[in-house]
């Protein structure tokens, strides 16, 4: 187990320390990965202060003089209030500069609707020309790192805080851009980010229960691997699960790539409603809009037909 | 000295024809930003202030130039056609179908930035002089803002960030045209004591004739040694060297008729001789 933010900020940190020319842009953010890198290099940490708008710009800007630049931020505000920056001027000047979008889903849980990213994927999946990988463990987050190095264009990585399992071992290539980590039955789960955890759980479960449910982490959310489509074939049912809103988010990527026919079922296991303002610990929030393990357990169960009373062992 | 301005002041008048004539054949264009934008675009390009330019060659080892303000495109186009970096049928392609449009993309030869959106170059500009600034290289980073743009809130995080990191290699001017869309930009707010206002971001600031080329080249020459970012305004006159149109809003966009095409054709001959 791994934080996820040190799983991928460790791998930056590494390669900025020995090249110059890589630049991290901040709006006043710490990462702890990064204190090594801001003691030796503190020239190339660049802290614009709370101006998202601007540190987009800044960004654009240096990468277009040859830097490789790194920007991390509270996703929410990175992805809305500098969108037109990212849109204009990273992406339709296809510039190779990363932004790391810290507090995934609700994990800003007690800071209220301002914080929660749960409109990101959905907003930023309107930049065709912006490439969004989503890591759900820790391997994929380190890969991503490293990725970002190396990437022709405007990468947007979301990066959880939090302890995460390493469920792919240590291959560094994303190019597949998704992983089958229970292969595609007729019910299939397809998540990503926080969610892919939470489904493989799940699918373990029903497993012990003689119940077999295929479960495909889609690391990159765009372009969303076409080859997914295809490895989704076998399903009948194929349930999207994300820490964010389905309408915009994975679920209408997934749509988008499929064969959307009246023989296969898509459900969208994402946030539906309006904003919630609410506050209280992350689980909670994840509780309240029917993303936590029980949660999911009961719908796949009902999908499968499963005893009601087997669905409620979860629920204790 | 004075030749030279000759030279460029004749030059104003062929890229105002050629602006006037282009809008005039398709029937588009903002003439009004455009004209009051000619001589500092002509003194930027021909002086030159900028240097290196085009995409060949060594991409990084070279001045950038953002023209903030893109809807003046139409003063940029005929000093990129003298400059040899498009040729006439380019020129000519203005207002087609898939031909040079409204405002500039990095497509054009000589051009840095996409453009159309306010509010984007200083911060560019920016991370621009940061990238430049080490290894230190002498490159210059000049932006053109239109006067209404300083009312976009990213403009002052810019100045901030500049200021904070003291980007010397940074020009901003500002086409001082007074006129938006709809209504006058006033002394009242944003451009009251501006100087002052700069002066504390840690900026220089000076206020110019943006039509006079004795006083754009000194201003710039003072500005790319100075140790501080700066910023110009240039005080300028909407819809410049054609009197209808001049202080008129009415010219912020529009083509020309036949007849105003004519008179303005025979205002561009005399107006600006005194310039």
């Amino acid at each position: 187990m791994q934080d996820m933010r040190d799983a991928f900020f460790d791998v930056i940190c590494e390669n900025a320390l020995h090249d110059d020319l890589i630049y991290l842009v901040t709006n006043d953010m710490e990462v702890h990965s990064l204190e090594r890198f801001s003691s030796k290099a503190p020239d190339r940490l660049i802290n614009v202060g709370v101006a998202e708008q601007n540190m987009i710009n800044v960004a654009a800007g240096l990468a277009s003089t040859g830097k490789r630049v790194v920007v991390f931020g509270i996703s929410s505000f990175i992805a809305f209030r500098a969108y037109e920056q990212i849109r204009m001027n990273l992406c339709s000047m296809n510039l190779p500069v990363t932004i790391v979008g810290l507090g995934h889903g609700y994990s800003f849980s007690f800071d209220g609707p301002t914080h929660h990213a749960v409109h990101d994927l959905a907003v930023l999946r309107t930049i065709p020309e912006l490439e969004i990988l989503n890591p759900g463990d820790s391997s994929v987050a380190a890969a991503s790192a490293e990725y970002a190095l190396t990437a022709a264009g405007p990468l947007y990585v979301r990066v959880d805080k939090g302890e995460y399992p390493n469920l792919h071992g240590s291959s560094s290539d994303l190019t597949a851009g998704f992983a089958v980590l229970k292969p595609v039955q007729k019910i299939t789960i397809v998540a990503t980010g926080s969610l892919v955890v939470t489904a493989l759980k799940v699918a373990q479960t029903l497993e012990e229960r003689g119940v077999l449910v295929g479960l495909v982490d889609a690391y990159r959310v765009q372009p969303l691997p076409v080859g997914l489509a295809k490895e989704l074939q076998p399903a009948s049912m194929v349930l999207v699960a994300e820490e964010g809103v389905s309408s915009g988010g994975l679920y209408s990527a997934v749509r988008d790539v499929s064969q959307v026919s009246s023989e296969v079922r898509y459900l969208g296991s994402g946030i539906p409603g309006p904003q919630r303002i609410a506050y209280g610990s992350r689980e909670w929030m994840v509780e309240q809009e029917g993303l936590d393990e029980a949660s999911l357990f009961a719908e796949i169960s009902q999908l499968a037909e499963l005893p009601s009373e087997a669905s409620q062992v979860l629920r204790g | 000295m004075s030749e030279q301005y000759g030279g460029l002041k004749k030059t104003a008048r062929d890229i105002r024809a050629q602006a006037l004539e282009r809008a005039y054949a398709s029937k588009l264009g903002h003439l009004g930003g455009t004209f009051s934008a000619v001589e500092l675009l002509v003194a930027l390009y021909k002086i030159p202030y900028i240097r290196n330019l085009g995409h060949d060659g060594d991409s990084i080892n070279r001045d950038r130039f953002i023209l903030s303000k893109g809807h003046a495109c139409l003063a940029l186009y005929p000093i990129l056609l003298d400059l040899g970096l498009i040729d006439s049928e380019k020129l000519d392609s203005y207002g087609r179908n898939g031909g040079l449009g409204g405002q500039l993309d990095i497509s054009i030869p000589g051009v840095d930035w996409n453009t159309g959106s306010l509010g984007h170059a200083v911060g560019i500009g920016c991370g621009m002089a940061l990238g430049v600034s080490s290894p230190p290289r002498d490159i210059r980073i000049i932006t053109l803002l239109g006067d209404a743009e300083l009312s976009e809130g990213s403009v002052w995080e810019a100045i901030a960030f500049a200021g904070d990191f003291a980007l010397s290699g940074l020009t901003v001017i500002v086409d001082r045209n007074r006129l938006a869309v709809t209504s006058e930009i006033g002394d009242d707010s944003i451009y009251k004591e501006l100087g002052i206002k700069l002066d504390s971001f840690g900026w220089s600031a000076m206020e110019i004739d943006g039509h006079s080329f004795p006083e754009i080249d000194q201003a710039l020459s003072t500005a790319v040694e100075s140790n501080r970012p700066t910023l110009i305004v240039a005080n300028t006159v909407k819809g410049r060297g054609v009197s209808f149109m001049e202080r008129n809003l009415r010219w912020h966009h529009g083509a020309p008729s036949a007849e105003e095409y004519k008179a303005a054709l025979e205002d561009l001959s005399f107006s600006t001789e005194g310039a």
